[in-house]
Formats: C-alpha cells, sequence, structure tokens
C-alpha cells in the first residue's frame, strides 16, 4: 500500500481536494475530465510495432575491417606521414588523401544511398500497411454500414408487417362494426317510419275525434234548447190546464 | 393505537431487503404503540412456499400472524408473464395475473386485513410490488401507509402501480430518487410522505485484527458485502477490479462476503468468504480501505450506511441513482460509471489516506444525521402524527 502511494503520489496533483469541506461532485469532474483529457494523448506505453526508419537495416552493414589490419594500416599511415612531413604542403595535393577522402565520401553517399533505399521500401511497406488498414477498416465500416442496413430493413419489414396486420386487424374490426351499426339502425329506421305512420294516423283520429266531439256539442245544445222549449210549453200547458179546469169548476 | 405491518416474509433467518427492513422498524416502534406483523409462511423469496407454521407466533417480544401461500411461484411461468408484459401491449388484466404469480399469493391475508381493518389503526405495507401491499391497500387504502422501497425496476411503469401509488394516505420513502421517481410515475406529490429509510445500530469497537487472523487476510483489502450476484453488478465488479490489478500492479485485495450465485474468479487477491455473521460482517467492514458497491438498482443500501456509520468511505455504481445521489450528498463516497472511471476513482481513494479518512467523517456525519434509529423513530412518529391531525 504504501508502495503503491509513493508511486501515486506524482498523480495526487491533477486532483485538488480542499480537505476542510470536500466536494464529491467537484472531485468527480476533475476525475473525468482527468480521463478525457488521457483519452486524447496517444498511448505512451505502446512500443512502436515497426522499426524506426532511421535504424540501420539488417542489410546494411559497416565495412568490416579487420581490427588487426586497421592497426598496421594506421601505423604505417602514420610512419608516412612523419617521413613526409617535410613535404607536407605538397603532399596535401598528392592524390592519396584527396582519394581517400573521395572515397571516404563515395563509401559515405553509398550508404546514405542504401539508407534512402532503406527508408522508401520502410515508407512503402508502410504505406501499404496503411493502405491495407484503411482498406480492411472500408471493409469493416461497409460490413457494419450493410449489417446495419440489412438490420434496419428486416426491422422495418417485421414492423411494417406488424403494423399491416394490426391496420387488417382494425380494420376487420371496423368492417365488423360497421355492420353492425348499419344493421341495428336499419332496424331503428323500420321502427321510426312505423312510429311516424303511427303518429299520423293518432293524429287523423285525434282531428276526426275533435270534429265528433264539436258536432256532438253542438247537437247537445240543440237538444237542450229544445227541452227548454218543450219545458216551457209543458208549463203553458199547464197553466192553460190550470184555467180551464177552473173555468169548468166555475 | 395499534398499527399493523404487513410483509411479505418475515423472520429472524430473513436477513435482507425490506423484511429486514420492516423487522428492524417494527421492533424499534414497539415503544411508542401496539404492534403486530401481518405476512405470510413464506421463506423462499423465489417460491414462496409455506415454510413456517401458520398461526400467531412471537418473534423478539412482537406478535407475527403467519397466512398460507396458496400457490407457489413457478420462476418459468413468471419469468414469460413478465416478459411478455413488459415488452407487449396488453391489458390490466394482464398485469394483475402477472401479479398473482408475483405473489406471494395469500388471499387469507388480504381477507383478514379485510375483516379486522377497524381492530387496527393504520396499517404499513413494505414493498409495493407484491400481492399483499396492491391488495392490501386496495382494501383498506384509509388506512394505508405504504413504504415502497422501488427500484429503477420496469414493472414500476406497469399500470396498476400507478393507480395503486395514488391510493395510500402516506408514504414513506427510503431516498430522495425514489421519492421522485414515483412522483414523477403517478403525480402523487399531493399525498403525505418523508424520506426515512432505515437505521443501524453499530458498536463502536470491533477487532478488525481478528478478522484478519480468522480468515487469514492479509494487506489492504476493499470489501463487497451483499449477494453475489449479477443483478448486483458483481461480474462488472470482478472485471473493472482484474483489469485494475493488471493496469496498476496494485496489491489491493477484493472481499467478498454474502451468498453467491455468480462463478467467482479464481484469482489469488479476489477472496470469498460467503456468508458471515453480524460480527466479523462489521469486523471486515471495519477493517477495510472501502466498500465497493457495484448494484445497478438499489432502493436503500444498508450496507453503504453501515459503512459510514464505521467511518469507510464507498466506491459506488453511479447508474444506481440512489447510491450516486447518496454519495453527493454525503460526500463520503466516489462513484464510477464505466471501467476508466472505476480505475481512477479508486486509485484516488487508495493514494490518498487523509481523503480517505475525511470522507470517512463525512459518511458518519450523515448516517448520525440522517439514519440513527432516533431519527427514524422520530420520522415515522411525525407521518402518523400528521394522519392522526388530518383524521
Amino acid at each position: 500500500m504504501e508502495k503503491k502511494d509513493k508511486k501515486n503520489s506524482g498523480e495526487k496533483n491533477f486532483i485538488k481536494i480542499d480537505y476542510e469541506q470536500i466536494d464529491v461532485a467537484d472531485i468527480m469532474d476533475q476525475i473525468k475530465r482527468k480521463i478525457a483529457q488521457e483519452a486524447k494523448k496517444p498511448s505512451p506505453g505502446k512500443p512502436p510495432k515497426e522499426e524506426s526508419p532511421l535504424t540501420p537495416p539488417h542489410f546494411f552493414k559497416e565495412p568490416e575491417i579487420e581490427e588487426e589490419a586497421l592497426g598496421t594500416k594506421k601505423k604505417a599511415r602514420k610512419l608516412l606521414l612523419k617521413l613526409m612531413k617535410p613535404f607536407a604542403p605538397l603532399i596535401k595535393f598528392m592524390v592519396l588523401p584527396v582519394h581517400e577522402e573521395l572515397m571516404e565520401t563515395i563509401r559515405k553517399l553509398h550508404q546514405t544511398n542504401e539508407r534512402l533505399d532503406f527508408m522508401n521500401v520502410r515508407l512503402q511497406q508502410r504505406g501499404d500497411e496503411i493502405s491495407s488498414s484503411l482498406n480492411d477498416l472500408i471493409n469493416r465500416v461497409g460490413e457494419f454500414n450493410t449489417a446495419v442496413h440489412e438490420r434496419i430493413d428486416e426491422l422495418s419489414r417485421v414492423l411494417s408487417s406488424r403494423i399491416n396486420q394490426d391496420f387488417e386487424k382494425t380494420n376487420k374490426r371496423i368492417d365488423k362494426t360497421n355492420k353492425t351499426i348499419n344493421k341495428r339502425l336499419e332496424v331503428l329506421f323500420a321502427d321510426l317510419g312505423k312510429t311516424m305512420e303511427y303518429t299520423k294516423l293518432l293524429h287523423n283520429l285525434s282531428h276526426n275525434m275533435v270534429v265528433e266531439f264539436s258536432k256532438l256539442k253542438i247537437e247537445e245544445e240543440n237538444l237542450k234548447n229544445k227541452t227548454r222549449i218543450m219545458e216551457k210549453d209543458f208549463e203553458f200547458l199547464g197553466r192553460r190546464e190550470k184555467a180551464l179546469e177552473k173555468l169548468i169548476l166555475k | 393505537m395499534k398499527i399493523a405491518f404487513v410483509v411479505q416474509r418475515y423472520g429472524i433467518e430473513i436477513n435482507g431487503g425490506a423484511e429486514l427492513h420492516c423487522r428492524w422498524v417494527v421492533e424499534h416502534m414497539k415503544k411508542y404503540c401496539e404492534v403486530e406483523v401481518l405476512t405470510t409462511r413464506a421463506f423462499d423469496y423465489i417460491t414462496w412456499k409455506n415454510h413456517y407454521p401458520k398461526g400467531k407466533e412471537v418473534i423478539n417480544n412482537i406478535p407475527v400472524r403467519r397466512f398460507s401461500v396458496t400457490r407457489t411461484r413457478n420462476p418459468e411461468r413468471f419469468g414469460r408473464l413478465q416478459n411478455y408484459i413488459l415488452e407487449n401491449e396488453h391489458r390490466e388484466e394482464d398485469e394483475l395475473k402477472w401479479l398473482e404469480e408475483e405473489g406471494p399469493l395469500s388471499p387469507s391475508l388480504i381477507r383478514f386485513i379485510k375483516e379486522h381493518q377497524n381492530d387496527y389503526d393504520y396499517f404499513i405495507f413494505f414493498s409495493y410490488r407484491y400481492y399483499h401491499s396492491y391488495w392490501g391497500i386496495q382494501t383498506v387504502p384509509h388506512k394505508s401507509i405504504l413504504v415502497p422501497t422501488a427500484e429503477h425496476d420496469p414493472v414500476i411503469h406497469l399500470k396498476i402501480f400507478k393507480n395503486l401509488f395514488r391510493k395510500p394516505q402516506a408514504f414513506i420513502y427510503n431516498s430522495f430518487e425514489e421519492r421522485k421517481m414515483i412522483n414523477t410515475l403517478s403525480q402523487n406529490d399531493h399525498i403525505l410522505g418523508d424520506v426515512v429509510g432505515v437505521g443501524t445500530e453499530i458498536s463502536s469497537h470491533y477487532s478488525k485484527e481478528q478478522f484478519r487472523q480468522k480468515y487469514k487476510i492479509k494487506g489492504d483489502y476493499i470489501i463487497y458485502i451483499g449477494r453475489i450476484d449479477e443483478n448486483k453488478g458483481c461480474h462488472q465488479l470482478f472485471d473493472y477490479f482484474l483489469r485494475f490489478k493488471k493496469d496498476t500492479a496494485s496489491d489491493i485485495k477484493l472481499v467478498l462476503v454474502g451468498n453467491a450465485i455468480l462463478e467467482i474468479p479464481s484469482h489469488p487477491d479476489v477472496i470469498y468468504l460467503g456468508f458471515v455473521s453480524e460480527e466479523d460482517k462489521f469486523r471486515g467492514l471495519d477493517g477495510a480501505v472501502l466498500l465497493v458497491m457495484p448494484s445497478f438498482y438499489e432502493s436503500l443500501s444498508m450496507v453503504t450506511l453501515e459503512a459510514w456509520a464505521l467511518r469507510k468511505p464507498v466506491l459506488a455504481n453511479s447508474q444506481c441513482e440512489v447510491l450516486k445521489g447518496q454519495c453527493l450528498r454525503s460526500n463520503g463516497g466516489l462513484f464510477y460509471e464505466n471501467y476508466q472511471e472505476f480505475k481512477e476513482t479508486l486509485r484516488v481513494i487508495l493514494s490518498l489516506p487523509e481523503f480517505r479518512q475525511v470522507m470517512g467523517q463525512n459518511g458518519q456525519k450523515y448516517f448520525k444525521k440522517n439514519y440513527t434509529w432516533e431519527v427514524i423513530e422520530n420520522k415515522y412518529l411525525a407521518i402518523i402524527d400528521q394522519l392522526e391531525r388530518k383524521k
């Protein structure tokens, strides 16, 4: 644990904590920010997969000169330079050093050429790798795209078939309901027609009855009048009878 | 005053979830009023098979009436029905069928409530999603108080529950997140309710060394306590923890306490202890660097509160809104959404002992303010008092 604490001590700085008043929300924000920042950085821990282009390739080799031979050559060169020191200015113009330098330069040029060739080859290889991985990626994206499209199509098909089924079911139910309603309406209309006829008949009947009642009323009045006249006649006849009786008795 | 506590299972052996929550509340409320527990004979929460004897018994001085379960649950049939109602258009009758399958199907319990409703002043129902709560509340809505213990579970969106949440006289929620979820679902803001939760009692002295010796644990460890199950996010915890070990070369260990339903990865730093005694649990918690809670759904994590009571910081799964909300409110824990966040948060907590200590202290303050039994009892009494005044 202690070991771990020490190891993590460098990371403590990324979080600012007020120990007097800890705010978990703020600490979580800091942690989320740190994670987001780390996600943006390329991961340093991963070793490069390929060799550096500047690393000499296995096919490039320094010229192999045996150490012993190299020593003898140096000694001979030193001795020769000592002997020729008086003639140094002249020798400087002579062919040997110029030739050596020339050879050295050619050798370096050759090496450089070879390194350039190697870098070229590496670049080509890297380019091929990148293009092949890009192709892979494009293919995978394409495949994924196709799969997604297929899935969407499938889902759309399933969904539309279910919607259609539901529509059909609903339509059937609506048709059935319509039929039932129509039948019931027809019955109702027929009943209504009958009721209307009955109402008309009743209306006529009422009218006729009113007329008959009116006639009867008039007749009743006539009869009443006749009765009154007859009563008066009876009254008159009664009085006449009494008068006649008085005359007879006298 | 006489209060009936209605819960799906009840017993000393039942040591988790809403049932334990109910038992603790009943045992504490006994001081203030006459209490009685109405429950089923079930012990197994998967099949609800009758296990306890029928009738009345006394557990820790609490009278308990047990009613028979008339039909055991067939998990396969239940799963099929649940999938059907969650994935298809369905009618309310289908939901009621689902509720019957969910169980524990005990019509005699509901009949008892109906026939003896005048013997009790209030019925406190635990766990909204079971048969006893739904039909119990329908039977005595005017005397009902519901402790929903709801999680972000898809079944909470069923129509029957939307209506159910408008029936009780009061709600006792476990968390602010639960209250918000239920209010949003059923627009029942007008019903009396308070966020209460459950208290816990912890002795201040536990010998962590005894725990280490008993289980032969050396070095620092983080601890998970609970059912080791995919539903509790344990598969993700194993994956994240092993990746963390690989990426950071940390020597931290993961100690697992609880019954395992999931296969535990074979790794020297993943130590599985199985089911342990309460004392050992607290000892283990006290000796841990932190408590990790990978669960996606929790209405109230008791073990999280216990960790805070013991001044231990918590590392929780932020997909569980309740745990995340509690970490934010208490400032006693961090949370993660993915592996990167798990790695960073765990690394920060492990590398900063002072941070751990302050978070633990914050957690303990939060616990003392909200979850001691005195606070919980007062909240229950306040709700009952408000209901009495309404009468």
